[in-house]
């Protein structure tokens, strides 16, 4: 019995497998499967969930715009737009700049390479919260060692208040950028090293300065690789909770209420409909941004799928 | 290509030695101001969480540490949840690995050892996911799991983090994949191992480099993960470890010296895994084709 069964097995087995699409398709069968039930199902629901009103499945009522409606015409969102943008914007700008020039700097050979490296690329693989917590006590207005710093070194003589309603945005955009400017850096720093270096010996030979040499043999060769990146952390910072909640919890007075933090805030006085609303609308710019970008600087040209 | 360098003159530029030395003195500075600014935090964080309570809280603030002592460390372990917390963050992420990579595995196999019509949708599929809002996935998760009964359970938060490490993993195994030459199994078949067979005992070994750095990849994202746990998880008992740190910071009182232990201890785990993997991530960032 148990034999029959077994060369029955090896039977459809063997089938299978001489049947190259059907083994192929059932491979991957299980990850499309896994695919649409976690991610497919449910942005599809969230985009249901923009039209409806309710706290649960059962119980939801179709309204329409209504939820986009509501949002058009409440001030707080339109806010929540522009300091999603400029959280977005401002902390991209800062991490492309850092995360080149860093990149730029441990290319160079010197001693101890190993060491300054290591310490330099920890930053990404520290958790968020982490980061979050060790800032707000490094940039506590009472005990806080920034504070003391700055006291010392006479740039004030009050503490600063970091998490004020003034330097919030600043310091959020800065701590975040503490941890993600490395990705970046990560990146360039591989091109980096395939760039020929006879190109710089021959541009110095010619007398280019550091300047020229950057302009003219570096910033070619990085340049497709730093479009890709500038995308692909635009859209992560755009979407980015974690840091910004974990900080400021959106405070002071919604001085860094993102659009993440905003719809956050509407699920937690379960207006679920807003809230996926509003996640909609998010996805719709990125999407617009993304097309554009792709369309103006070609981005993929830099990744092959074969 | 020298031709692009001409319009330089020579004698503009500074005297070789000179520019040298220049050169090498703002490297170093550089070079020292990044270490302190990065290096910093971290000594801080570790010393912080080593100091007495009469120590923590002085100003101004002893850069080196009068006296240490391990009773921050006592006290998390003794009066806190933080043992539930990481036992829940270690099972969370285990199951994570476990899924990601064995649905990475297997569609990795399959993109590139069969002619799959629409190769290149899915790919783009996968990568379209990345632009999705974790809150526009976060949202839906919480009403679907509430309706199935699933809120606050980790299996919850194993499948919403599944979402978000499932296209990376199936990335990275699709692209290892294609180094793993295809003639190593065909000599499996011709020996008369079966196609599943050579599959597992063949392939899979070939591909393990890839497999260690899509773990590693899922690990970090589970291990890091806030904004799904915040919203699934409320239960105190099903707390991880990233959310239970955080209550610390609530109430009146915050007390630093265990804040900054428990830090400690959520960062050691990568730390230690960029340590002793460190060729298995870089293989995974240049496998990315990034």
């Amino acid at each position: 019995m148990i034999q029959n069964i077994k060369s029955t097995i090896g039977n459809l087995q063997r089938r299978v497998e001489e049947n190259e699409p059907l083994y192929g398709w059932l491979l991957l069968a299980v990850p499309l499967l896994i695919f649409f039930i976690v991610s497919l199902v449910p942005i599809l629901f969230a985009i249901w969930m923009s039209f409806h009103q309710g706290t649960s499945i059962l119980d939801t009522q179709f309204v329409g715009f209504d939820n986009y409606s509501a949002l058009l015409d409440d001030s707080t969102f339109w806010l929540s737009v522009e300091t999603g943008v400029t959280y977005a914007v401002y902390a991209v700008t800062i991490q492309t700049l850092f995360g080149v020039g860093i990149a730029l700097t441990i290319n160079e050979s010197f001693k101890f390479n190993n060491i300054v490296r290591t310490i330099v690329l920890l930053p990404y693989l520290v958790p968020s919260v982490a980061v979050a917590l060790v800032a707000v006590w490094m940039l506590n207005n009472q005990y806080g060692v920034i504070n003391y710093f700055l006291q010392e070194a006479g740039v004030t003589s009050q503490p600063i208040q970091f998490f004020g309603a003034e330097m919030a945005m600043h310091s959020v955009v800065w701590i975040s950028s503490w941890k993600f400017t490395i990705f970046i850096t990560l990146i360039i720093l591989a091109r980096l090293q395939s760039i020929d270096q006879e190109l710089y010996e021959m541009a110095k030979t010619n007398g280019a300065n550091a300047l020229n040499r950057f302009l003219d043999v570096t910033l070619p060769h990085i340049k497709s690789t730093l479009y890709l990146v500038i995308l692909l952390r635009t859209i992560w910072m755009f979407n980015k909770f974690d840091m910004i909640w974990l900080l400021t919890n959106g405070g002071p007075f919604q001085e860094t209420t993102t659009m993440v933090v905003y719809a956050y805030l509407k699920v937690r006085s379960l207006l679920f409909g807003r809230g996926a609303a509003i996640s909609v609308i998010m996805f719709m710019m990125l999407l617009g941004t993304g097309i554009i970008y792709f369309k103006k600087f070609k981005p993929e040209e830099e990744v092959e799928v074969q | 290509m020298s031709g692009l360098f001409e319009k330089y003159k020579p004698s503009l530029a500074l005297p070789v030695s000179l520019d040298n030395r220049v050169h090498k003195l703002t490297l170093y500075s550089l070079v020292i101001v990044f270490m302190i600014v990065f290096g910093f935090p971290l000594y801080w964080m570790i010393v912080s969480g080593l100091k007495p309570l009469s120590d923590i809280t002085t100003f101004p603030p002893h850069l080196v540490p009068q006296s240490l002592t391990l009773h921050n460390y006592a006290r998390l372990f003794g009066e806190s949840r933080y043992l539930t917390w990481l036992s829940n963050s270690l099972i969370v992420s285990s199951l994570n690995i476990a899924i990601s990579v064995s649905v990475a595995t297997l569609a990795g196999y399959s993109l590139t050892r069969f002619s799959i019509p629409y190769k290149q949708h899915i790919a783009r599929l996968f990568i379209v996911t990345y632009m999705f809002p974790p809150i526009m996935l976060g949202i839906p998760y919480y009403i679907l799991f509430l309706e199935l009964g699933l809120l606050n359970t980790r299996l919850a938060l194993v499948l919403a983090l599944t979402a978000k490490t499932v296209p990376f993993t199936t990335w990275l195994m699709w692209q290892f994949f294609q180094t793993v030459p295809i003639e190593w199994e065909e000599a499996a078949w011709i020996c008369g191992s079966s196609r599943t067979k050579a599959l597992f005992e063949v392939a899979l070994p070939g591909a393990i480099p890839g497999i260690v750095a899509s773990s590693i990849f899922a690990f970090a994202i589970a291990w890091n993960d806030y904004t799904f746990a915040l919203l699934l998880l409320s239960d105190p008992s099903k707390k991880v470890l990233t959310v239970g740190l955080n209550t610390f910071i609530a109430g009146d009182q915050i007390f630093w010296g265990m804040l900054m232990s428990g830090a400690t201890l959520l960062v050691l785990p990568p730390i230690l895994i960029i340590f002793f993997l460190n060729r298995y991530i870089l293989a995974g960032f240049n496998m990315s084709s990034l």
